[in-house]
């Protein structure tokens, strides 16, 4: 299982820039449609957001953002994310 | 056709319309709700069309993977309970989250049906789904149907039938890459002697692929298997590059987007109304103001208006005197009751007599006089008394509630020897002379009888009273039922108005879509102390009441977060116990103008779930984030009627059958406390008994009631938070029962008989209860209140908050600490305010000090580390 750090080091930390171009999905900015990359975090929370949809490769769209919470669009239905949750998807 | 019966499964995602469709096929209560997961419980009847096939309700779900109860309990339901058939239901506007489960639910080897529903509403949208491509691709038959409208739906169920009928295993489809079937295949080989059934095949093939080990422990797999399907797992996994689990995962969508493009023609996308909506509701400026402004019209026409005029006519006509079904008679006779009350015909009665006793006149003759109406003997009482120049002179005058009144019409406030208290330049309203003639047409006055009105309806305890009375039933028995049950049980049925209407309101929120949201929004507040947004839905509905409230708890999967709320829901004030608010108010300041002691308790209940949410996040069985919200925010819509009108009454009767039985035993236990007794007062037999039955009992015989004795023995708990009279500690005592039962206990224990929270006199002594030395200790009475407030609910709540902790553990953890709390926030209130006040420094304060720095320390020491073991893992389904 790998290592989750991140989530933890609070708002002024850089933005995990690893891999060239990937983003948070919490930094995707509203109306722009992305692909997830993988989702960082424990087992079951992994598997929890899989099972709803966020597995690589699908398309997610950012309906709204409030303070950092999302409202997305992912394989056709609206679900809410806290900001911790949006954080650890990474994005294409 | 004999055969036997047929159990047929019911599986879909939340919000898919499964519940709508258990409800058309099986015209049973279940209820559907827009909120995400709202049937935990499972659910089962028979068909309408025919009752040997039961249909069972699962929860609504997302996967078979056990993230949540839900999920656990619908897994084992198809695995290993094994129904004849399954209906998995699809949401036809949101096929690719939906056909996921499909996938899951087919695995599983039972004969399927898929119902496609909300198929209009795609049409509307301008998308077309193939059927007849879907059903080839999955394999089993897809039937179009409208739960809403009731549209197919026996197409569906006949197709379900059929398939159960048959027994024809679901053939398993080619869904994953050739790697992972190849793998598959191989594993099945390895493992199918251990299947028993092997319609379960290729379910328990994917989950040992996955490691799932939960699933596993079904089968009896040897050391040797094991490590056979390892070493295919692995192999896959080096060359997939990728965990077992998140190749099945993905390979699963990837199958689906390619059955979704291949039978779906979707209309070119656009922004969604629900979208459009969320942009402002859920908007960072707007989102909070609206939900506050929706919140106070809620409340506005559930507690203010459309609620309180019919708990009224319930409180005062159904469990009072009666009411009228014309409002014309009932119009006729308010202005004639008015009329006789503004007279105030008692107190010039009353007046003229002491004035006549003054004169030196025998008044007793004529008090029985009046009574037998023996108008001959009266008159020649007012003739003496005329003869005599009899006049009562400055008689205050009185409103209805027995207040006194100044010039103005204001309420005149009493002290502690219920002499009126006036401000400067107020003058008492008095009668004009009171002289025989005013004596002898207030004699002749007739009260106004409602009954004489026409159309109307006398209520419950007048019908029973006097059917008892007819009856002959003993002074016990009717005192037993009109005292005991009927006052006590029809005082919490008076609430049934009002919460009809609140949870019309509420459900409607839910059922639309809009409270999903609110919990999106407010995750983030409710996340600084440790709770998720999920727990805001319950607390909102628990200012309404606590019943339900707890029992919206169960919606929030994580269980440790689930706990905490179902301890703290209760701690907002609930509607009952306003009058308590209102009772405070009234002996604070006089009423109306303590507007700010309303929402100051509001605040107290706020605060005080804040602060308990943070101490115990420091706690061993609560440490650990709250879990990640990720909540489906489903489409806006208008809730089907039948569906919504069914959760609105499931909430209601949730409240009504807890009337019906436990605070049913409760009324009786506390009436029997509060009239049998021992008759220990001077000249008093000393035998035990009916109290009020008993010759020469005083007007103060409860004193001497069983209930006074509990109070005494326990007023010395709440000693230290200055109000260790029995009269307290018996009014918290039957609070329990329901909360607004701490005004009327109370009216009851001062013998001032069935007041109100409005009584200026119920105010003064409750005012006296707190003063010692002249001095009103409002420490006291404030410790008093919140005590009330934040300790154990009522009966009802408690017994509910039992039913949803399932574990009696934890349920007395839960009472236990409310109570404490209860009592050491009273405490620091009373010991502060006696020690800045009074300048009183004792035991009890350096204990109020030391616990009031506890919190302190508890609320700001840094979170503790617990280990990985118990903060590091997610409490799913374990028992703490």
């Amino acid at each position: 299982m790998e290592a989750v750090l991140s989530a933890t080091t609070g708002k002024n930390a850089a933005p995990a820039i690893v891999h060239g171009a990937s983003l948070p999905l919490s930094m995707v900015p509203t109306g722009k449609t992305v692909q997830v990359a993988r989702v960082r975090g424990k087992e079951d929370f992994t598997r929890h957001l899989a099972n709803l949809g966020f597995v690589e490769g699908a398309q997610v769209r950012v309906v709204n953002q409030v303070n950092g919470d999302l409202i997305v669009n992912v394989k056709g239905s609206q679900l809410g994310l806290d900001r911790d949750t949006a954080r650890r998807i990474v994005t294409a | 056709m004999a055969r036997e019966k047929l159990n047929i499964a019911l599986a879909g995602n939340p919000n898919c319309g499964k519940t709508t469709l258990f409800n058309e096929l099986t015209g049973s209560n279940g209820y559907v709700g827009n909120w995400p997961g709202v049937t935990v419980e499972k659910l089962e009847a028979p068909l309408k069309a025919d009752p040997d096939v039961i249909l069972t309700d699962l929860p609504g779900i997302y996967s078979l993977s056990p993230y949540s109860p839900e999920e656990v309990v619908s897994r084992d339901y198809l695995v290993k309970t094994r129904p004849d058939a399954v209906i998995d239901l699809v949401d036809g506007t949101n096929l690719e989250r939906n056909l996921y489960l499909t996938t899951q639910v087919l695995e599983c080897g039972t004969p399927s049906v898929v119902g496609l529903n909300m198929a209009d509403v795609l049409a509307k949208r301008g998308d077309a789904i193939d059927l007849s491509a879907l059903s080839a691709r999955l394999g089993v038959p897809v039937v179009e149907i409208s739960a809403l409208r009731g549209t197919n739906v026996d197409a569906l169920v006949d197709a379900a039938v059929k398939a159960g009928e048959d027994g024809a295993t679901c053939e398993p489809m080619h869904w994953f890459s050739s790697t992972v079937e190849d793998a598959l295949a191989e594993i099945a080989g390895v493992i199918s002697p251990a299947v028993a059934d092997p319609a379960t095949l290729r379910w328990f093939s994917i989950k040992a692929f996955e490691r799932d080990e939960e699933a596993l422990s079904a089968l009896d797999l040897g050391e040797g298997e094991r490590e056979a399907v390892e070493a295919i797992v692995c192999a896959v996994e080096d060359e997939l590059d990728d965990d077992s689990e998140s190749i099945i995962t993905t390979e699963r969508y990837d199958w689906i987007e390619g059955v979704v493009a291949e039978c779906v023609q979707k209309a070119p996308a656009k922004l969604s109304t629900s979208e459009k909506i969320d942009r402002v509701i859920t908007n960072r400026i707007l989102g909070l103001p609206i939900f506050a402004a929706i919140m106070i019209f809620v409340y506005y026409i559930s507690v203010s208006t459309v609620g309180t005029i019919g708990t009224d006519w319930a409180n005062d006509g159904v469990f009072g005197d009666g009411w009228f079904l014309s409002p014309a008679s009932a119009a006729a006779y308010d202005e004639a009751a008015g009329a006789y009350a503004d007279e105030d015909y008692p107190t010039q009665l009353d007046a003229f007599l002491a004035a006549a006793g003054d004169a030196g006149l025998d008044t007793s003759e004529v008090l029985g006089a009046i009574e037998d109406g023996d108008t001959a003997e009266i008159e020649a009482f007012a003739a003496e008394a005329e003869a005599k120049g009899v006049v009562a002179k400055d008689v205050p005058w009185l409103d209805a509630d027995g207040n006194y009144l100044d010039t103005e019409g204001n309420i005149v406030l009493v002290d502690a020897d219920d002499e009126p208290m006036l401000a400067a330049g107020q003058e008492l309203a008095t009668h004009d002379p009171i002289t025989a003639t005013e004596f002898l047409s207030a004699v002749n006055a007739e009260e106004p009888i409602p009954g004489e009105y026409g159309w109307f309806v006398p209520g419950v305890p007048v019908v029973i009273g006097e059917w008892l009375e007819s009856a002959g039933a003993s002074p016990v028995v009717q005192s037993l039922v009109l005292d005991g049950i009927v006052g006590g049980v029809g005082s919490i049925l008076g609430f049934v108005p009002q919460m009809i209407v609140l949870f019309l309101l509420l459900c409607f929120l839910e059922d639309c879509g809009y409270m999903s949201r609110v919990a999106f929004v407010m995750d983030r507040a409710f996340r600084r102390f440790g709770l998720s947004g999920k727990s805001f839905i319950p607390m909102l509905i628990s200012s309404g009441c606590g019943v339900p409230g707890v029992m919206a708890t169960k919606t929030i999967e994580n269980e440790r977060d689930r706990r905490m709320t179902i301890m703290l829901t209760t701690m907002i004030p609930c509607g009952a116990k306003l009058p308590i608010i209102s009772l405070l108010m009234g002996a604070l300041i006089g009423g109306i103008e303590g507007w700010w002691i309303a929402p100051l308790f509001y605040l107290l209940g706020v605060a005080c779930v804040i602060i308990s949410a943070i101490m115990l996040k420091k706690t061993r069985p609560f440490a650990g984030e709250p879990a990640p919200f990720v909540m489906e925010l489903p489409d806006y819509h208008l809730p089907a009627l039948k569906s919504y009108l069914l959760h609105v009454w499931e909430r209601v009767w949730a409240f009504i059958s807890k009337a019906g039985t436990i605070i049913f035993v409760a009324c009786v236990g506390v009436w029997f406390l509060s009239n049998f007794g021992i008759a220990g007062w001077e000249g008093g037999s000393g035998a035990f008994g009916f109290l009020p039955e008993m010759a020469d009992a005083p007007a103060n015989a409860m004193d001497y009631s069983v209930l006074a004795g509990v109070g005494s023995a326990i007023a010395w708990i709440f000693a230290p938070l200055g109000f260790d009279n029995w009269q307290a500690a018996a009014s918290s005592l039957s609070a329990l029962i329901a909360k607004e039962n701490l005004v009327s206990t109370f009216g009851v224990l001062y013998g001032l008989g069935e007041v109100g929270e409005g009584s200026t006199v119920l105010w003064a002594s409750f005012a006296q209860m707190f003063t010692t030395a002249g001095v009103v200790h409002l420490g006291a009475m404030f410790a008093f209140v919140a005590f009330n407030m934040l300790d154990a609910p009522c009966f009802a709540a408690v017994g509910t908050i039992r039913r949803q902790m399932d574990d009696s553990r934890w349920f007395w953890f839960a009472i236990a600490y409310e109570c404490a709390f209860g009592w050491i926030v009273g405490l620091i209130i009373n010991q502060l305010w006696e020690f800045f006040a009074l300048g009183n420094f004792g035991f009890w304060t350096v204990v109020a000090l030391a616990a009031l720095i506890a919190m302190l320390y508890q609320l700001f020491k840094p979170m503790p580390k617990f280990g990985e073991a118990a903060a590091g893992k997610r409490p799913m389904g374990e028992v703490a």
